[in-house]
């Protein structure tokens, strides 16, 4: 279906106008999770760690698991789209923004999560004025920080486009006067010419192939920064493809679900048909079989060379305290695609859907597992008779910021959804876009 | 009929097993056990006892039971203290330096011990006679050998032949053993220390002289410290630039030098076609 630039424009222009008072009613609710993860914050700064599940052996807990979560869905989102703007896949023009805007905010809330778990903040300056460039640490911060530059600069570019389009049209639309400054300022002169275009397009261009072993490479120096521990389950030649090829399943399970909330709130049937959840569906069930087959390789690796310690650490996961975690991770992760998009007469959207729901809660408890059981079983013995040592038990605290993150999420994606179209109006119009790749023209 | 008669033969196998010819529950299990004397290197002695059982072909060891220990001389029997098993079933008991241990004919010490048993074990005691021995070394060494001449004496003078005399370099995760052997009938033994042993900076090397279990003399232990192995400067090793070092390693920095130039670069050209097109307006 070919689609008109301003019918696209006109459908959203609603959207972009006075927000309705569902939208209030849902940016406070949101605001209200928001809180109660401040306060958990600043309890934890004034009373220590201590109040946290936290301890001297699981120093990384739910934090982490976080962080390493909303950065893998990050990752995922950048290089998707990444993927889809350099291959000019016509039918992925739609959800790149979506995706996009999805490894953004990811992108944005992930490193927070560092910043909770980090001790002494006051110290947190360390590590620019006195980086070691041998430490994995500080790859991961040139890795964080370099990505966040480039998603932003490259989400920017994205929506240049259409931020001029709105400044011409946003006056006469009646839109909000600081809304008509804003797309002014941020259309960055451009007014749709042909050399305007080629410039744009050619930064665009740049941005996303770098983007792509960007991502690649900040997930693969998150995974190191457990595989190069001599930990038990960490030391792996493997994690950091099992991370990105993590990251890939989450991030793909996550544009599946908003994909869905964006069909149905923005009315975009006829723009999100429902050969989207089964390509995307696909994709899943194919990453769902690789995940069993790394998490496989992983762990008999592991468990066949095993020592003592290693045999507390499988024992743990398979059949001890972790064991229903493990069992319910690899069902969710591994059974439910095999199921409810392996058979044609189960797959459908909604099954697609829920099925991508169950795949981020067991991506997540994977996440967990990856990390506290093995923190919980280190090679020298937990020198203390404080059950808080042995077993880690996130509270309140790690939760109630957890869930803020995840509120922080949407809170963000409701309000840019305010202030652009979720689709590339511009860009899904715009019927050529030439590829120009290493000198040589790919699209024309 | 033939399936009838298999199954019946295991019924009462099994059955036999459960009523007829399992072990009594109430039986007390054999107590095995291990007892010896051990002089360590600063002449400080100890006894060590292990109590353990044996079921099929493992064994189990009695943990958290106490074992008393005794000296005896001809007529009387003194307890020299109590000591409790670890959770390997070794009871550890160090005779003070300065108690006087009484000696029977031929100045052998007449050890002994107790373990009472509890509800499932039997009780067991067991005595051994060991003689206070001394290992002397003296070192030779000419511009083409290293020699050590050992004998061992007991206190009276007399040498102890034919004992196993181990003597090794303590290196930092094991020992090398430098001579494995027994002694002549003078209780002397002539080792032939090799003469390009890397010692630590100075050239020490830590010698240990082991009497391994002796039926006579227990286990004996003696240490030595001498400046026969060759001076190894380990800082010389120490790469100036290594992950554990201040300066990181150049392949490393190289590598991400490029990957950040790379992509940093790539960024600044996007940069500037954002630029060109503001200013293409």
């Amino acid at each position: 279906m070919e689609l008109n630039k301003t019918d696209l424009m006109n459908r959203f222009l609603p959207y972009l106008k006075k927000p309705s008072k569902s939208w209030y009613f849902l940016i406070v609710i949101l605001g209200l999770f928001g809180a109660l993860g401040l306060v958990a914050f600043v309890k934890q700064v004034v009373h220590g760690h201590g109040i946290t599940g936290m301890r001297d052996n699981v120093v990384w807990g739910v934090y982490i698991v976080n962080f390493i979560y909303f950065l893998g869905l990050s990752y995922a989102g950048a290089m998707i789209s990444g993927i889809f703007h350099l291959a000019r896949f016509k039918w992925g023009k739609p959800l790149i923004r979506i995706i996009e805007i999805l490894s953004f905010i990811t992108l944005l809330i992930g490193p927070i999560y560092i910043l909770l778990c980090i001790g002494r903040l006051d110290r947190l300056h360390y590590l620019f004025i006195h980086p070691r460039l041998q430490s994995p640490i500080t790859w991961d911060l040139i890795a964080v920080m370099t990505d966040l530059v480039f998603c932003t600069v490259y989400l920017y570019m994205t929506f240049i486009k259409d931020f001029s389009a709105l400044s011409k049209i946003a006056a006469e639309n009646n839109l909000a006067g600081w809304k008509v400054k804003l797309y002014k300022i941020l259309s960055f002169g451009y007014k749709g010419t042909d050399k305007q275009r080629y410039h744009l397009n050619r930064a665009q261009d740049i941005m996303a192939a770098i983007l792509i072993p960007t991502a690649i490479i900040a997930y693969s120096l998150l995974a190191w920064l457990f595989g190069m521990n001599l930990k038990v389950g960490w030391n792996s030649s493997i994690f950091a493809p099992y991370f990105v090829l993590t990251a890939v399943f989450s991030g793909v399970a996550l544009i599946i679900i908003v994909l869905w909330i964006a069909r149905k709130t923005f009315k975009l049937k006829d723009i999100f048909s429902d050969n989207y959840f089964y390509i995307f569906g696909y994709a899943l069930l194919i990453l769902s079989l690789i995940f069993g087959y790394f998490t496989f390789s992983d762990y008999i690796t592991n468990w066949y060379n095993s020592n003592l310690t290693t045999e507390k650490l499988m024992d743990v996961i398979f059949s001890g305290k972790y064991g229903v975690m493990y069992y319910a991770t690899m069902i969710l992760a591994c059974g439910l695609p095999i199921i409810f998009i392996g058979f044609p007469w189960l797959r459908s959207p909604k099954t697609i859907v829920a099925t991508s729901v169950f795949v981020l809660i067991a991506l997540y408890l994977n996440r967990y597992l990856i990390i506290v059981p093995v923190l919980e079983t280190p090679y020298l013995d937990i020198l203390s008779t404080d059950e808080a040592f042995y077993n880690y038990q996130p509270n309140w605290i790690e939760w109630s910021t957890t869930i803020a993150g995840v509120a922080f999420s949407i809170l963000i994606f409701a309000v840019l959804s305010k202030i652009i179209p979720i689709v590339p109006v511009c860009d899904i119009s715009e019927k050529k876009q030439e590829l120009k790749l290493f000198g040589k023209v790919m699209f024309k | 009929m033939k399936y009838f008669i298999y199954i019946l033969l295991l019924f009462s196998l099994l059955m036999a097993n459960k009523f007829g010819f399992s072990q009594d529950e109430n039986e007390k299990q054999r107590t095995r056990h291990d007892f010896v004397f051990i002089k360590e290197a600063g002449g400080e002695k100890h006894l060590k006892v292990k109590l353990f059982t044996k079921d099929g072909p493992n064994f189990y060891p009695i943990d958290e039971s106490p074992v008393d220990f005794y000296i005896n001389n001809d007529t009387i029997k003194n307890k020299l203290g109590v000591a409790e098993t670890d959770a390997e079933g070794f009871a550890h008991f160090f005779i003070a330096p300065d108690y006087k241990l009484d000696t029977i004919d031929g100045g052998y010490y007449h050890f002994s011990f107790e373990y009472a048993g509890n509800d499932t074990c039997e009780a067991v005691d067991d005595e051994i006679e060991v003689k206070n021995l001394n290992i002397n070394y003296t070192y030779q060494e000419d511009s083409t050998s290293k020699t050590i001449n050992v004998q061992l004496l007991d206190d009276f003078g007399n040498p102890a032949p034919t004992e196993n005399l181990i003597v090794y370099v303590d290196r930092m995760h094991s020992k090398l053993p430098i001579k494995d052997d027994f002694t002549e009938d003078d209780g002397t033994m002539k080792i032939d220390f090799p003469m390009d042993l890397p010692g630590d900076s100075a050239g020490n090397l830590k010698l240990t002289y082991k009497v391994a279990e002796s039926f006579d003399y227990g286990t004996v232990y003696s240490k030595d410290v001498i400046e026969w192995g060759t001076k190894v400067d380990y800082t010389s090793n120490m790469k100036s630039r290594a992950l554990w070092a201040e300066n990181t390693p150049l392949w490393m920095l190289i590598a991400i030098t490029i990957v950040l130039v790379g992509a940093w670069s790539h960024f600044f050209i996007a940069i500037y076609h954002l630029f060109k097109m503001r200013k293409a307006n």
